[in-house]
């Protein structure tokens, strides 16, 4: 393998083409019409225009495809997101004679279908959350499929007890999900959840859950290359989360000793192992506060946060992506994990606002400096942020020997970090350092919900922003000499016209 | 003079030049030769990232980013205490008293729709409304006075 194309744009691509350059690899970059200068394409030795603008260029796997193989490409990196977990699109490039730089296409279907999954993890005997799959052999009539589904839920439902939790088997990101407290919600939920399921996936078939309330979020991550080694690379603890987008992770989780963790890798490289797994992938879990665990699901490919187990482990996992997709074996130590990590994802959005996202130029985007920091951005000073794309900018990842330094610098790193002219989420996460679940260690997937019932809201202006305003709206109007009105005025310089315009 | 416009409060703020720079009351504010600016307080001292794009400011002060708005001058000029005008141009949505109402502090007296957004105006504190100048469906201007609340004796 001599060259690698990145099917990905923003942080990820950049991370990714960087990777190529270090290992030596020829780099190659796509981007959609909109994105011609993007930072991703300055790390590339070479730029595809793709043809459209928006996610969907990025979404076009053939066009990819014959940008590959038109130029001398040998692998194909599809970074998360977009095509990175289409089993479609992984035989597509293995059949067009690319290497495909992730799982197979079998594993990826084996853990994309979450009853699959689940069925899949059972026999290898990775605990899974008690639930219960909703088998139903479609007939062709939503009608008559509804039905039955009902019944059987109905059913089922009584074994799983309530609360549970109904998930769509071809979901993802909360779509086709829903939480039912009692009987009386379960046909509506049914009803909602196959409907949204269908409408997004075009697969209405769903499986049961009992809701596990006030768990974490902890994930393993595993390495497997093509010669039958499979390691794990310790956990991630990603408990908080809004509406189950992660915002603020950690390694390792506080809660988890050397004994826990021996158990939850073992039972992730068997997950790994079940679907024959190469690569780089993440096996993710909800544990009770006993230490029970149960298998979620799988990701079978690079994800957002992997530079915390980066920093905690020394591996440079994107790297080992690189190096297993081209056949060698991988070359990680044993398993040592130094010092504590936390990355914060750094949105284009108006925590003030129902986390609306936001858009704008980046007239200033001064990220921090100094020891213990890592910044993998996908934009720079000048660039306008788009309601074409998904809306995290960057992530923020800090590195100190212990937890409470960690926090510590993560609270540093955000109060240097100056982003003016788009609305972020910067504040927010700088307000979750001092939050006392996050302080404790005592997170959970509920946290947020918990932390900010009616909502969060900025820290009002001081005297000292007011005056700069003042400066800031007068300076451009004129010179010194003809700002103010001193002598009308009245005496003090701080009139506040009070609460008239909630 | 200028207003200003943070979160819900509009500010009246009198800038003075004064040195190489301006000062608002005991506040001393320099533009850095990096475009930075150095504000003193007191004690206190920032150096802070500003920028002005169209009608918004936007600060980072002290570890925080602060976005506020100018209402250019002018526009609040005629306002009298009591008296409610629109913050900016745009529809009336909804009316929610009539004159002769009773209102209590945080009551939303009436709903406007500008820039695709819904703004409340809510009481200050408690009062009476004595006129309401603008009906649902009115388009109004930025300034132009929309009710009229007195405050309840103390």
């Amino acid at each position: 393998m001599r060259s690698v194309l990145v099917a990905n744009r923003g942080e990820i691509a950049c991370r990714v083409l960087r990777a190529c350059r270090e290992a030596g690899l020829r780099a190659v970059a796509v981007h959609a019409e909109d994105e011609a200068g993007a930072l991703h394409t300055e790390m590339a030795d070479l730029c595809v225009p793709l043809s459209g603008a928006g996610a969907s260029a990025y979404l076009d796997g053939e066009a990819i495809i014959a940008a590959a193989l038109a130029n001398d490409v040998d692998g194909i990196h599809p970074g998360f997101g977009f095509l990175s977990e289409r089993a479609g699109f992984a035989r597509a490039v293995l059949d067009a004679g690319l290497i495909w730089i992730g799982p197979s296409p079998t594993a990826i279907e084996k853990m994309g279908d979450k009853m699959t999954a689940r069925i899949t993890m059972r026999e290898a005997g990775v605990p899974v959350i008690p639930g219960e799959e909703i088998e139903i052999e479609s007939s062709g009539d939503e009608a008559a499929d509804l039905n039955a589904t009902l019944e059987a839920v109905r059913a089922a439902s009584e074994r799983v007890g309530f609360p549970l939790l109904l998930k769509a088997s071809a979901g993802g990101g909360g779509k086709g999900m829903r939480a039912v407290e009692s009987a009386e919600g379960l046909d509506e939920a049914v009803r909602g959840a196959r409907r949204e399921a269908i409408a997004a996936f075009g697969d209405g078939r769903v499986y049961l859950e009992r809701l596990l309330r006030g768990a974490r979020h902890v994930e393993v991550q595993v390495l497997a290359d093509a010669h039958g080694r499979t390691v794990h690379l310790g956990e991630r603890e990603c408990s908080v989360q809004r509406r189950h987008q992660k915002v603020f992770e950690e390694a390792p989780c506080a809660v988890v000793d050397e004994q826990q963790r021996q158990r939850m890798g073992e039972a992730a490289i068997a997950a790994a192992e079940a679907v024959d797994y190469v690569g780089a992938g993440t096996v993710e879990f909800l544990m009770e506060d006993d230490g029970t665990f149960h298998f979620l699901e799988m990701n079978t490919r690079i994800q957002v946060e992997h530079p915390i187990t980066e920093l905690v482990t020394g591996v440079d996992l994107v790297r080992e992506q690189l190096r297993i997709a081209a056949g060698e074996p991988m070359k990680v130590p044993d398993l040592a994990m130094r010092g504590h990590a936390i990355e914060v994802r750094i949105y284009a959005e108006d925590p003030a606002n129902g986390f609306l996202p936001s858009i704008g130029p980046l007239a200033v985007f001064r990220p921090p400096t100094g020891p213990g920091l890592r910044l993998d951005t996908g934009v720079r000073e000048g660039d306008d942020v788009s309601p074409s794309y998904d809306p995290m900018l960057a992530k923020l990842i800090v590195h100190a020997p212990n937890r409470s330094e960690a926090l510590q610098r993560m609270r540093r790193a955000l109060d240097e970090f100056v982003i003016l002219g788009t609305t972020t989420n910067v504040a927010f996460l700088r307000d979750l350092c001092d939050l006392e679940a996050v302080v404790s260690a005592t997170t959970s997937t509920t946290t947020l919900d918990e932390a900010y019932p009616d909502g969060w809201q900025p820290e009002p202006a001081s005297e000292a922003v007011l005056a700069l305003a003042s400066v800031l709206a007068t300076a451009r109007r004129s010179t010194p000499t003809t700002v103010g009105d001193g002598a009308s005025g009245p005496s003090s310089p701080f009139l506040s016209l009070s609460r008239r315009y909630p | 003079m200028v207003d200003v416009r943070a979160g819900d409060e509009v500010h009246e703020l009198h800038p003075l030049p004064r040195g190489e720079g301006w000062s608002v009351g005991d506040i001393e504010i320099v533009r850095l030769p990096d475009g930075r600016w150095h504000v003193k307080h007191g004690e206190a001292t920032f150096l802070a990232h500003g920028t002005r794009i169209g009608d918004v400011l936007w600060m980072h002060i002290d570890g925080r980013v602060h976005r506020l708005e100018v209402i250019e001058a002018g526009a609040q000029s005629a306002e009298e205490e009591g008296s409610f005008s629109a913050p900016m141009p745009g529809g009336v949505l909804e009316v929610l008293v009539a004159p002769g109402d009773t209102v209590t502090a945080g009551q939303a007296l009436l709903v406007l729709e500008a820039m695709k957004m819904e703004h409340r105006v809510t009481a200050p504190y408690d009062g009476k409304v004595v006129a309401v100048h603008v009906a649902q469906g009115d388009r109004v201007q930025q300034g132009e006075s929309l009710l009229e609340v007195e405050a309840n004796e103390a």
